[in-house]
């Protein structure tokens, strides 16, 4: 945009570029002021770039006596190549080319980007007759202001350094790509839920300041109150709370900027409108800060942190600190402080707080939590800010999704690595542990219990995001070994047998009734849906796998896989034929309760058994019973049917009868809720993917060539009537090539939450369903598996798109798939052996482009 | 401030609801006057867009059904046998449409203590997912309450059926003061002849709320299980 002249740009920057002719001119009293008034933005963490022509010493020594040491400001040369201040003096700034001065913004605008500063965060002050300038700053959507001379530069930097001195709120980028603002139509509450952020494993809804509503404001992960199936979630003391006098917020504007992390509200209509901005810090774990500012006399800051009614909590404080101890001796527990600055800027009246959580069984000392806010305070909101930008920035050079043609569904599928990174956050500063509730930190919802999602949906994409998260996600499960020991004691069997639904210490929580839709019914989830055993241990060796950690599994992950295959080996009952059987389960499709021989725990458990006995065999160890489980794996029945090359569900399930999924059954639909628990049993339809969860984890033990028989059996027959179906199978579609078919299943997949679609937003977001859209885009369209220590590479393009880029972790390495119309590229940051579509296999030191073969259709394969 | 209002020589019967509704809503309390017409129903509708009304209290019959469909201000209706009302426990039908949605505020005036929402699944327009029933409830509950009465009493009753069976028969199941309904006032409305049946059959007045003009944007998203309530 291109202001007429220069007004008071109303908005604070992190950015300037400025002509030179207004810095050197006659070095008069007014361009003294302006390089008084850049160094000081400087101060504030302020990025600058003078243009000139001149050389670059010539500009240093104008300059650098006012800037002094350790700032940071650019600018071009006569040459045209851009120079960065540096400890030694000016250095090129490096990557760009000589070039006329706007090619050197350009080179300002990219550097800036890749630390989190979009263009709309950068004032741009041409010179008087500077059309080239102009046209950059246009062409680069910075806030561009012609300004005449001295004087009204001053006035353009002066309004800048009064926002910072008297803290009022920064705001974002508003780029498209990136930013996600409140849908329309629903729940306020829901909307929390969506704008949450969170540090360290503690998240905070974006619920607002003055007005939280009911549900906990801020959460931890791992970190519970009471017992038994009521066990929940503990409130923790609010950091955000603030007092607004004055009419309430009628209207209001919330957007989060994925790209930095940050969430900004601003209020609609009033002639000083409240406005907060807010960061959970991702370079220091349980950092969280706030600005917010309104009419002085609406602002009442109230205390820097609260407890939630309710709830037991130690609080205490004096001055501008507040601490608070929230837990019990038996469970893990968080403390917290915090501290806060009031600011005034003529009639807005300003707060500035910042705190820090700290979570745990033993959580560190006050002490020690007090001196990290203390230091993050001294660091400054303005630089905590600048950090977190660029720490954002750089995680998304190494995680994300790019789809040219698909921007809505790239800005959804980046919604859903934002959360993931925020699950992710629980790994760091902490215990080394971290649990993963069915909602995350986002919501009360599922009271925080530990399901399977963790293991087989999150786990995995966490893998390709941050291996310190996914291995830590296992040691959580790791730790309650002993619960899950005792549990099968309890259950008659030998080994461990995980929890359906897991609680602090691991043990079984799953509540005894529930309602479907209005009918109350008896939950039988605990007793008999028992694969979650097997997911456990497959998110050990899939980590191990995925991130290259083979001691990780021999080590501390082997009692893991050995006592689940214990326990399954206890279970399994051998007939007189010599075939082994699981009787009375449920499996994924919970539709049908107490089945025999379902094919996904059946299938999950032969490939437990087995991957146990190779990690005995690789340790040297417990060689007999190694033996004995490979035997028994190889009478496990998994219902395939050499006849048609399906599985069957489970033994019976082909004589059950078959319901077309039309009219008020079209799916996605809960069918339970419509046919009754009964009546669903009676029928084929089936809840979320079974057999094709088997196929999905452990393709080489379902048997490739029953893929496509079994998509062609189970695809129709399956209502999505889970929040965790759609993304899996879209996984599995995409694999076998049925692309269109994957598309549509992700998109409802992504729309779980930004569209309600469940409806139940409000208590959390599902978590599983983001790891399981990741997985869809990662393992499914870009087609990446990890076997035996090399890539293996199958991509699969759906006919919408000409193009995608998936950027993750996998064996140790920082990776890079594009996948084009006729050739995949892989980039690698150390050398890594592919495998692409089959084919043999191949050293990528750097980067190698594979020609894409054709499918059967003669399109790229 | 608005009145509550009666209609000319209102009984004993309607004087007592008519000043606990006054009581519960810090309103005054005044009766319409007599005038020219024949049943009365076209004389409370002119004192009805004459003057600032919070709530009409009439007697459950044709006449009162006839004021409550045409006039612009809610109307208790009160059945026969109706003793002294508190106001304290309110059952609020809600079918998860924005118009339904709009009687809270009304009857959230009377300061319940105790507010009942019924939810009546649709079997043929059903929720998409429920994950899993031992907490899918739970969390679709909470849900339904934030988007449609965010109230600090409020609770939510989920049953499935004919809509208007549900209604009277929860009405007789948990003897609440009274019951609200929004609703369009016109009977070709799908809730009409669920009101129509409430306030047929429900033993307890039947507060109605008229709130056509006044849904704010789309009344449903696909998310919610609607129902056939009104």
């Amino acid at each position: 945009m291109d202001r007429a002249g220069p007004e008071p740009l109303g908005r604070t920057v992190e950015a300037v570029v400025v002509r030179w002719e207004h810095v050197q001119r006659g070095d008069g009293p007014a361009a003294l002021r302006v390089r008084h008034r850049l160094a000081a933005l400087s101060e504030h963490a302020v990025d600058l770039l003078v243009v000139t022509g001149r050389s670059a010493r010539r500009v240093e020594a104008t300059l650098a006596p006012a800037l002094g040491p350790g700032t940071r400001w650019v600018w071009p040369t006569r040459s045209g190549r851009p120079f960065v201040s540096g400890p030694d003096g000016p250095e090129p700034l490096a990557g760009v080319a000589p070039g006329p001065p706007a090619r050197a913004v350009g080179a300002f605008l990219d550097d800036l980007h890749g630390r989190g500063v979009g263009p709309g965060l950068v004032l741009l002050v041409p010179g008087r007759r500077d059309a080239e300038l102009r046209a950059a700053g246009a062409a680069g959507r910075c806030a561009t202001v012609p300004a005449a001379g001295p004087p009204e530069v001053l006035a353009l930097l002066d309004e800048q350094l009064r926002r910072r001195a008297h803290r009022r709120v920064p705001t974002v980028d508003d780029d498209p790509a990136w930013t996600v603002t409140a849908p329309a139509g629903l729940a306020r509450r829901a909307v929390d839920a969506l704008f949450g952020l969170a540090t360290g494993g503690v998240g905070t809804r974006g619920a607002a300041e003055e007005h939280p509503g009911a549900a906990p404001t801020v959460l931890a992960a791992g970190v519970y109150r009471g017992d038994g199936a009521d066990q929940e979630l503990r409130p923790l003391p609010v950091w955000t709370g603030l007092e607004v006098g004055g009419p309430a917020v009628a209207e209001e504007d919330r957007r989060l900027d994925l790209r930095t992390g940050v969430l900004l509200r601003e209020e609609r209509g009033a002639a000083v409108p409240l406005r907060t901005l807010r960061l959970a810090h991702a370079e220091r774990p349980g950092v969280v800060a706030l600005r917010a500012e309104a009419a002085h006399d609406r602002r009442h800051p109230g205390a820097a942190q609260r407890v939630p009614l309710g709830e037991r909590a130690t609080s205490s404080g004096h001055g501008r600190r507040r601490f608070a101890r929230a837990g019990d001796d038996a469970l893990d527990a968080a403390v917290v402080a915090a501290v806060q600055r009031r600011g005034r800027d003529g009639d807005v009246g300003t707060v500035e707080r910042i705190a820090r959580y700290a979570t745990g069984r033993r959580p560190p000392p006050l002490a020690e939590v007090v001196a990290d806010v203390d230091a993050a305070e001294h660091h400054g909101f303005d630089r905590l800010l600048r950090d977190q930008r660029a720490a954002w920035a750089r995680r998304w050079e190494e995680i994300d999704v790019r789809i040219p043609d698909d921007p809505a569904l790239q800005r959804a599928l980046r919604f859903c690595l934002f959360h993931l990174w925020g699950l992710a956050s629980g790994a760091h500063g902490g215990s080394g542990e971290l649990a993963i509730g069915a909602r995350g930190t986002s919501g009360r919802g599922y009271r925080g219990h530990v399901f399977w999602d963790a293991d087989v949906f999150v786990v995995p994409a966490l893998a390709a995001i941050d291996p310190d998260a996914s291995r830590a996600a296992v040691r959580h499960r790791l730790a309650r070994l002993p619960a899950a020991r005792e549990l099968a004691r309890r259950r008659g069997h030998a080994g461990a047998r995980f929890p359906w639904e897991s609680g602090a210490r691991g043990e079984d929580v799953t509540p005894a009734t529930g309602l479907l839709g209005a009918r109350p019914v008896v939950i039988r989830t605990g007793e008999l849906e028992e694969h979650v055993t097997a997911d456990v241990a497959w998110s050990a060796v899939h980590h191990a796998e995925w991130c290259r950690e083979p001691q990780f599994l021999l080590g501390p992950a082997r009692p893991l896989l050995v006592e689940t295959a214990r326990y399954w080996a206890s279970r399994c009952r051998v007939d007189d034929e010599g075939r082994a059987h699981l009787d009375h389960v449920i499996g994924p499709d919970e539709y049908h309760e107490d089945v025999d021989d379902d094919a996904y725990t059946n299938i999950l458990a032969r490939w437990n058994l087995r991957a146990a006995a190779d990690v005995a065999d690789r340790a040297g160890v417990v060689h007999d019973e190694a033996t004995r489980w490979r035997d028994l794996a190889g009478r496990l029945v998994d219902g395939l049917d050499p006849a048609t090359g399906c599985h069957a569900q489970f033994r019976g399930y082909p004589a059950r009868q078959t319901v077309a999924l039309t009219g008020r059954l079209r799916p996605p639909v809960a069918a339970d809720v419509v046919l009754g628990h009964a009546g669903v049993e009676r029928t084929q339809v089936i809840k979320q993917p079974d057999v094709l969860m088997a196929h999905h984890l452990v393709p080489a033990e379902a048997g490739p060539s029953s893929l496509l028989p079994d998509l062609d059996l189970y695809g129709p027959r399956t209502a999505h009537g889970s929040s965790l179906s759609p993304g899996i199978a879209a996984a599995v579609a995409a694999r076998a090539g049925r692309t269109d078919e994957a598309l549509e299943l992700l998109r409802t997949c992504v729309a779980l939450d930004l569209e309600d679609l469940t409806g139940t937003v409000v208590s959390g977001l599902h978590v599983a369903a983001m790891g399981a859209a990741w997985q869809a885009v990662l393992t499914g369209f870009a087609g990446v598996r990890v076997e035996h220590g090399a890539l293996h590479l199958a991509p699969r393009l759906p006919a919408a798109w000409s193009t995608v880029e998936v950027r993750f972790r996998a064996l140790g390495r920082r990776l890079r798939v594009q996948v084009d119309a006729d050739t995949t590229t892989v980039t690698t940051d150390l050398p890594v052996t592919v495998r692409y579509d089959g084919g043999p296999p191949a050293r990528v030191t750097a980067s190698a482009t594979f020609p894409r073969t054709p499918d059967a259709c003669g399109r790229p394969a | 401030m608005s009145d509550v209002l009666l209609p000319e020589r209102p009984g004993e019967q309607l004087l007592v609801v008519g000043r606990a509704a006054a009581a519960a809503l810090d309103a005054g309390l005044r009766e319409a006057p007599a005038g020219p017409g024949a049943d009365g129903v076209e004389d409370l509708l002119a004192e009805l867009a004459g003057h600032d009304t919070a709530v009409a209290v009439l007697p459950t019959g044709a006449a009162g059904w006839e004021v409550a469909c045409r006039a612009s201000a809610p109307v208790l209706l009160v059945p026969p046998g109706t003793g002294r009302l508190r106001f304290g426990r309110v059952l609020a039908p809600l079918d998860g449409t924005a118009p339904a949605g709009l009687a809270i505020p009304r009857v959230a005036r009377f300061g319940p203590r105790d507010l009942l929402v019924l939810h009546v699944l649709d079997p043929s327009d059903p929720p998409r997912f429920w994950d899993q029933a031992a907490h899918a409830g739970e969390a679709w509950a909470d849900a339904f309450l934030a988007r449609w009465c965010d109230h600090p009493t409020a609770r939510l009753l989920v049953r499935s059926g004919r809509a208007a069976d549900q209604v009277v028969a929860v009405a007789r199941e948990e003897r609440p003061d009274l019951v609200v309904l929004g609703w369009a006032q016109h009977s070709e409305s799908p809730r009409a002849p669920v009101v129509r049946r409430v306030v047929a059959d429900a033993d307890v007045p039947v507060l109605l709320v008229p709130v056509g003009g006044q849904v704010p944007g789309p009344s449903t998203l696909r998310t919610d299980p609607p129902t056939a309530l009104p």
